[in-house]
């Protein structure tokens, strides 16, 4: 069964194969905001001090390795999963045996895998340019770590972004709410700050974005022990099996509103 | 387990839609007081349809046609009544349901949906995995029914770059790959030329014969519904108005045969007079030398042997009414009588 959502994911490379050039700008939107976020740092940290335990070297290393995760998050999903339902083509998908959920996580994924590609090489090359700054791990076991919680922040993102799309049931237009959450989620991943730099760190630490570029950028910094690498793991899978429950759930009483409007 | 393929009991759907009064101020209003007003798409409907009929369900816009095939396909939940088809209830969706029906919409494409920029075949390949088709089976289909609708020099071109005739028939090869046993058609020849209708005419019945589906179409073109379906159900307003053979359709709306006679001469009003004097007849247009009569379906031999006798005409024809006729004088009248 999972060759079906794999083919799925391999249509959506194809199509992104008809449009590469887009993907190859993506690399300039890779390159220029950890550039950008270095010479404010830079100048913060003029005296050579350091915020919250953070260095420049952390916060430049922090800065691109969460924009590159969060920027590859897809915490807004695919608007089309909301348009879908207001335009009716939901029911191409209402009629084949497939999951919607798994369909349209494995579609997102292949749509996004030309991205990731040019994204690594953007943060390659930030690297290079800002090497003097950037902490680079030695244990092959923290690049596993970190890409593996950015996995699971994928998944959390996801469900999140296709729960705000399925409002689409409910409300004539979910895209405003989609477009408002998103920059909610940029601050609470940690993208614009590291989360324990802001006040009631408590309650964002809870919330379950913060696998979505905070605690991957941690475990990159090597700022997290093995336990607590545990314990978040735990908490990880937790918010996931939420989530993924609650989309299902969604969806199941939203299709039961669907019209399917035309043809 | 049931000998019919769909089974449709007092079928009633009913839609909460918004409603809202021009103007910017009525905009306003409508954030802090939506209104809305209730849909009766469908009131109370009931059918049965068995293996390996063509039914053609007809009726004019917003009479509860498409409304009808999206229930059955589980797309839609019904407000009211029993719907069964293969077995099942359409709206639990089993994965068992959904790989024996097939619905083709009008206006929305599966092919369009997945590969808009990839080749027929890539949309094809995926119809595969989630049918769970081997490949030699699949290559079988996809090679038989690309024969069969004749769209072989198209399967390596991305879909965006054919034309509307040809996605519709690469479409409905799509749809059919996985050999559904159920056929839910919505207007299947809205915007194809008439070569291309006839050969999808043709390819139906032929699919239908060769694989024992049942086919439930809707079509505001009844050429579909005559040269493909053995029995038609017609609705208005949501409500079932006649379901039987088109030939008791034609004898229940008409019971008269049409005349086309062709004068050698331009005809003259004596005879159009002498003709309106045998009862049971009536005009229906004049051209040039031709007149075309109608008469009651009993006596339209002898009133044909009658000209024949008496006048001199260089042609004769009688017809029957087409189904186009027959369904619009059906609604027509029905308005009438609203």
């Amino acid at each position: 069964m999972i060759r079906l959502y794999l083919e799925s994911a391999k249509c959506e490379v194809k199509r992104m194969l008809q449009y590469k050039a887009n993907s190859l700008f993506y690399l300039t939107v890779v390159l220029i905001p950890p550039l950008a976020l270095f010479f404010l740092w830079k100048t913060i940290l003029s005296h050579g001090g350091s915020i919250g335990g953070y260095n420049l070297s952390d916060m430049v290393t922090y800065f691109i390795v969460t924009q590159f995760f969060v920027m590859n998050t897809p915490y807004s999903a695919w608007i089309e999963i909301g348009e879908s339902i207001k335009d009716g083509s939901l029911s191409l998908w209402l009629t084949k045996p497939v999951n919607h959920y798994l369909l349209y996580l494995f579609r997102l994924i292949g749509s996004w895998i030309l991205q990731w590609i040019f994204g690594i090489a953007g943060v390659i090359v930030v690297s290079i340019i800002l090497k003097d700054y950037v902490v680079i791990p030695k244990e092959a076991s923290t690049y596993f770590l970190s890409i593996l919680f950015w996995m699971g922040g994928i998944v959390i993102g996801f469900s999140y972004g296709y729960i705000l799309n399925l409002l689409s049931f409910w409300f004539e237009r979910s895209t405003y709410i989609i477009y408002f959450s998103e920059g909610i989620v940029a601050l609470l991943s940690g993208m614009l700050i590291p989360l324990d730099l802001l006040p009631a760190k408590s309650l964002w630490l809870f919330l379950p974005f913060r696998f979505c570029g905070y605690i991957p950028a941690q475990i990159f910094l090597g700022k997290m022990t093995g336990l607590d690498i545990a314990f978040e793991f735990a908490s990880m899978a937790i918010w996931i099996f939420v989530l993924v429950s609650l989309s299902h759930l969604v969806f199941k009483i939203g299709s039961r509103r669907f019209t399917a409007s035309g043809g | 387990m049931s000998s019919y393929v769909i089974e449709v009991k007092n079928l009633t759907k009913i839609y909460r839609r918004q409603v809202k009064e021009a103007g910017l101020i009525e905009s306003v209003k409508s954030i802090f007081k939506p209104l809305y007003e209730e849909v009766e798409a469908l009131r109370g409907v009931s059918f049965n349809v068995g293996e390996g009929e063509i039914v053609g369900y007809i009726g004019p816009n917003g009479a509860g046609k498409t409304t009808t095939l999206k229930i059955l396909a589980g797309v839609l939940f019904p407000t009211e009544g029993e719907v069964k088809v293969l077995d099942e209830i359409p709206y639990k969706r089993s994965k068992k349901f959904l790989s024996k029906i097939s619905f083709i919409m009008a206006s929305r494409g599966f092919l369009e949906e997945v590969a808009w920029d990839l080749p027929v075949l890539d949309g094809f390949y995926f119809i595969k995995e989630i049918y769970n088709l081997s490949y030699s089976e699949y290559k079988k289909r996809v090679n038989k029914l690309s024969e069969m609708m004749k769209i072989e020099d198209i399967l390596k071109s991305p879909v965006r770059n054919l034309s509307h005739g040809q996605r519709k028939k690469a479409e409905i090869v799509a749809n059919l790959l996985w050999e559904p046993k159920l056929i839910l058609l919505d207007e299947p020849t809205l915007g194809l030329d008439i070569f291309s209708q006839n050969e999808l005419h043709n390819f139906l019945k032929e699919y239908v014969k060769d694989y024992k589906a049942t086919v439930m179409l809707t079509s505001h073109n009844m050429k579909d519904i005559e040269k493909c379906a053995s029995r038609v159900i017609m609705i208005d307003k949501g409500r079932k108005l006649y379901d039987g053979d088109i030939e008791g359709l034609k004898k229940k709306i008409f019971g008269r045969k049409f005349i086309k006679i062709c004068f050698d001469e331009v005809f003259n009003e004596n005879i159009e007079k002498k003709l309106l004097s045998v009862e049971g007849v009536a005009v229906i247009s004049k051209e040039e030398n031709c007149l075309t009569i109608s008469t009651e379906e009993s006596i339209s031999k002898d009133v044909a042997k009658e000209i024949l006798n008496k006048y001199n005409i260089s042609d004769i024809e009688i017809m029957e009414p087409t189904l186009e006729e027959v369904v619009y004088r059906f609604y027509s009248e029905g308005k009438e009588n609203d």
